[in-house]
């Protein structure tokens, strides 16, 4: 009986395997990264304030001289 | 059943060949489903596979592509309120290179120490400044903070309690960025002079 049904079971598994395949090469193309580099460099934050307590003592010390 | 009469000659070995096999309750029951899935199998790696890789990448390259745009255009906005607040500080920034020179520059820490050691009325017993990286990368600096480097410096000076706390506080308040890291004060039994030791550091951008 299970050598009767030997075909049976190298569909299903193979059916299996090509659900696999797919699977993993969806996940992979998903995962890689499609920007580049220097665009990534370029859009990273930048924090526009600057420390005005510090020019604020900067300046005393320069009066005070 | 096959009627053999009605089939060619040339084809009949295959008829009588294939017939026990058709016959098979097994096959027959089989067949259909062992083809499907291999037929299934078949297009999912060679026609689906690839179109699923085509839409995720093109997906992910839109909101890949999306997001760019808005940290770039919030850094377009950053950098027009950056601008204003630098041409606000702009005429500090002469000041800003004697605090904190792109240089370890020690010669102007000495000559703040000498000065405010005159007009003070203190003693400079000794000076020391330790591993100045003068030129080259010869010696790597202690970094304090990000792009910030430090020299380190000993101190003696002797003179009268007043004039020595005077001079340390005038150190302190120099332009050239001075932090006093240890002072050690010593105070002779038959003297108004007392002797301080101190250790500090002086601060520069690494460029």
């Amino acid at each position: 009986m299970t050598k009767d049904r030997g075909w049976l079971y190298l569909a299903i598994l193979t059916l299996v395997v090509a659900l696999t395949w797919v699977a993993v090469s969806a996940i992979i193309r998903f995962r890689q990264p499609t920007v580049p580099k220097d665009i990534e460099k370029a859009a990273a934050p930048l924090d526009p304030n600057l420390d005005a307590a510090f020019f604020t003592r900067l300046q005393e010390k320069a009066a005070a001289r | 059943m096959i009627d053999f009469k009605t089939i060619p000659e040339r084809y009949r070995r295959y008829y009588t060949y294939l017939e026990p096999v058709i016959a098979d309750p097994l096959v027959r029951g089989y067949f259909g489903l062992v083809a499907s899935f291999l037929l299934i199998a078949f297009f999912l790696v060679f026609a689906l596979s690839p179109t699923i890789d085509t839409i995720l990448a093109l997906r992910k390259k839109i909101a890949d592509q999306r997001a760019t745009v808005t940290a770039l255009d919030t850094k377009i906005s950053n950098l027009i309120i950056a601008q204003e607040n630098y041409s606000q500080v702009e005429s500090l920034i002469p000041i800003l290179e004697t605090a904190l020179p792109g240089v370890p520059a020690p010669q102007v820490a000495i000559s703040q120490i000498v000065e405010f050691a005159s007009s003070s009325g203190v003693v400079v017993t000794a000076a020391q400044f330790k591993s100045v990286p003068l030129v080259g990368d010869l010696a790597t600096p202690p970094t304090v903070a990000e792009g910030l480097s430090s020299l380190a410096f000993s101190l003696a000076v002797t003179g009268t309690r007043d004039a020595v706390t005077r001079y340390l506080k005038e150190l302190e308040q120099a332009l050239r960025f001075i932090r006093f890291t240890n002072v050690t004060f010593s105070a002779a039994a038959d003297s108004s002079q007392i002797s301080v030791d101190a250790a500090g550091l002086t601060y520069y951008y690494v460029r």
